[in-house]
């Protein structure tokens, strides 16, 4: 008899909290039903399904020492508009954890450089967790971290608890009255700190575009394209390797990534379109 | 040893790349190329982008997989770039198409015909798309005008991919007769799954194509019994699943051999792990070239 990977068999799942991170954010904890324990490597993501209305994947966004799971969503769509009606105590479906996470072993004892942009910091979020759990197996840290604007900013009632573990950095590309931090794209913190390019890890996630002018910049700094990971997202439908819809550079994101080193994807994230950006 | 000659096309080896598995993006294609496909099928083109189905859209069952991808595809606009770049690579192209009526298919055959495309197939079997593939492929006399159409008006080659019917040997004979070079058989099955929990379908299409493992046996069976009428090279597709499922197909009367849902379940690997397993099998067993293997299960 053949068996088959990943059968389509979502698992109940139970809202139990939901926070409002912005205006069109949310995190919700998700409790699996019959299930003591959730565990995953920080960059991993589920299929979480809104029974009625379709699957979406998302980025675990809690820790990974908690028995509930926790994601970051923006109200986007079909699914993500469901998500946005339910309640704590609502049922919805939970497949995964899949794909491939941050290269943790890779990571321990270097100097790690975190870079985010927008809710990018989501798959980070879980990472940044386990580096304040783990704090002496790694070197410096830092995590540079830009939004649109102040109310954009993801986790904000964290930010003092991160920075007496990590060194965080953050810039909006719009300030409003009582901002008083940087202003502009998430690529002029690196002008803020000197790091070590021979034994640091860099991580990013955000839009394309970001990754792309942050990619360029660690390039020019002298990153070895095997120190530079990101986590990608694309549009997925299958999440099992076989509609094909989120392929970038020859390989799958839903089961080779969605975190990549740079230098398997060098081609994608190079091809993405500069114009109609204006850039420091 | 393993080249063979189809219909005039020359291919390093017997393995073909189906229809749809990997999606539309080229840089899949070349994975596959590099780990030893002798000709790739993209994913079907139709005259208009189609995002495809909502999820979910795929579910696996005890014996292989249910998908109902929507042919999801850019339209005819993004044909040209695709088969021209495979070319440029010096790969064997063969561009799945799927049109609604005679005219369609011609549009679509054209733009392939144009970009120097080595062949296409004609998708007249993908069974859960309104108004396209199976929907057209079951009626036998349209499926004769599509082929003579073609050949008419591009010297091209033509392999219809035709799906599991009770007279599919009599529609693959006629599809002889109107010109084809080839026939591709079979697809995948229409079947579905119901979520006994939620009491309705899993897939939002509701049916969906059965492949995988369950529908080989099948899929020889159709394949033995057309080479007995056909004079026209045959393709074999459907759940292979080992290297020993290809050379059933060769001992069946196949000439070449598409696989698909396995790259799902065993990565890309198996292009590579599966020619070289056949070789083996064929230096053990005495045989110097493909052609010794096919239709030999016949005599």
């Amino acid at each position: 008899m053949v068996s088959m990977k990943n059968p389509y068999i979502p698992t109940k799942a139970i809202i139990t909290h939901i926070r409002n991170e912005t205006p069109d954010t949310k995190t919700f904890r998700i409790r699996i039903l019959d299930q003591n324990e959730f565990s995953f490597t920080p960059g991993q993501f589920i299929q979480l399904s809104v029974f009625g209305f379709g699957e979406a994947p998302f980025s675990i966004a809690g820790s990974t020492n908690e028995k509930e799971l926790e994601i970051t969503v923006r109200r986007i769509g079909t699914v993500t508009g469901a998500l946005f009606r339910k309640n704590v105590g609502d049922i919805v479906g939970v497949r995964g954890p899949f794909g491939k996470g941050w290269p943790i072993g890779l990571m321990l004892r270097r100097n790690i450089l975190i870079i985010a942009g927008g809710l990018g910091l989501a798959p980070l979020r879980s990472l940044v967790h386990y580096i304040i759990l783990n704090r002496e197996e790694f070197g410096k840290v830092y995590l540079l971290y830009g939004a649109r604007t102040p109310a954009d900013l993801l986790y904000k009632d964290e930010f003092n608890t991160w920075s007496r573990y990590i060194d965080l950095h953050l810039t909006v590309d719009k300030g409003d009255n009582y901002w008083k931090g940087r202003v502009g794209l998430v690529t002029i913190l690196l002008d803020d700190v000197s790091v070590d390019t021979e034994d640091t890890i860099a991580l990013q996630c955000g839009p394309p575009i970001m990754m792309h002018f942050v990619s360029k910049k660690l390039k020019s700094l002298g990153f070895p394209d095997e120190n530079i990971y990101l986590s990608l997202e694309r549009l997925m439908k299958c999440g099992m390797g076989f509609c094909g819809r989120c392929t970038v550079s020859g390989r799958y994101v839903c089961i080779e990534g969605p975190v990549f080193c740079y230098a398997d994807i060098k081609s994608f994230i190079e091809a993405i379109p500069e114009a109609g950006v204006e850039h420091a | 040893m393993l080249q063979i000659d189809l219909a005039g096309i020359k291919l390093r080896n017997f393995l073909i790349l189906a229809s749809g598995v990997v999606g539309s993006d080229v840089s899949m294609y070349l994975r596959a190329w590099e780990n030893g496909i002798g000709a790739i099928v993209t994913k079907t083109f139709t005259i208009e982008r189609r995002e495809g189905f909502t999820t979910p859209i795929i579910t696996a069952v005890r014996c292989g997989y249910l998908n109902a991808v929507g042919l999801e595809n850019p339209g005819k606009e993004g044909m040209k770039p695709v088969i021209e770049y495979l070319k440029k690579c010096g790969i064997p192209t063969i561009v799945s198409i799927a049109g609604r009526d005679v005219d369609e298919f011609l549009q679509l055959a054209s733009i392939a015909y144009e970009s120097n495309a080595d062949a296409v197939e004609l998708n007249l079997s993908c069974p859960h798309a309104k108004g396209l593939g199976l929907e057209i492929g079951l009626d036998r006399e349209l499926t004769v005008r599509i082929i003579k159409r073609i050949k008419d008006d591009f010297d091209m080659k033509v392999f219809p991919k035709l799906g599991l019917s009770s007279n599919v040997t009599e529609i693959a004979k006629s599809a002889e007769v109107a010109g084809a070079d080839g026939v591709v058989l079979i697809n995948t099955i229409r079947g579905m799954k119901i979520d006994i929990w939620l009491a309705k379908p899993v897939l939002s299409n509701k049916f969906g194509g059965l492949s995988g493992p369950a529908i080989h046996p099948i899929a020889v069976a159709v394949v033995y019994q057309a080479y007995e009428h056909l004079n026209i090279p045959i393709i074999a597709s459907g759940g292979v699943w080992d290297w020993e499922d290809v050379v059933e197909f060769l001992m069946a009367g196949a000439k070449a051999v598409q696989i698909g849902s396995v790259l799902t379940d065993k990565g890309f690997e198996f292009i590579r792990e599966t020619i070289e397993n056949i070789k083996n099998f064929m230096n053990s067993r005495g045989y110097k070239s493909v052609e010794e293997l096919i239709g030999v299960a016949h005599e």
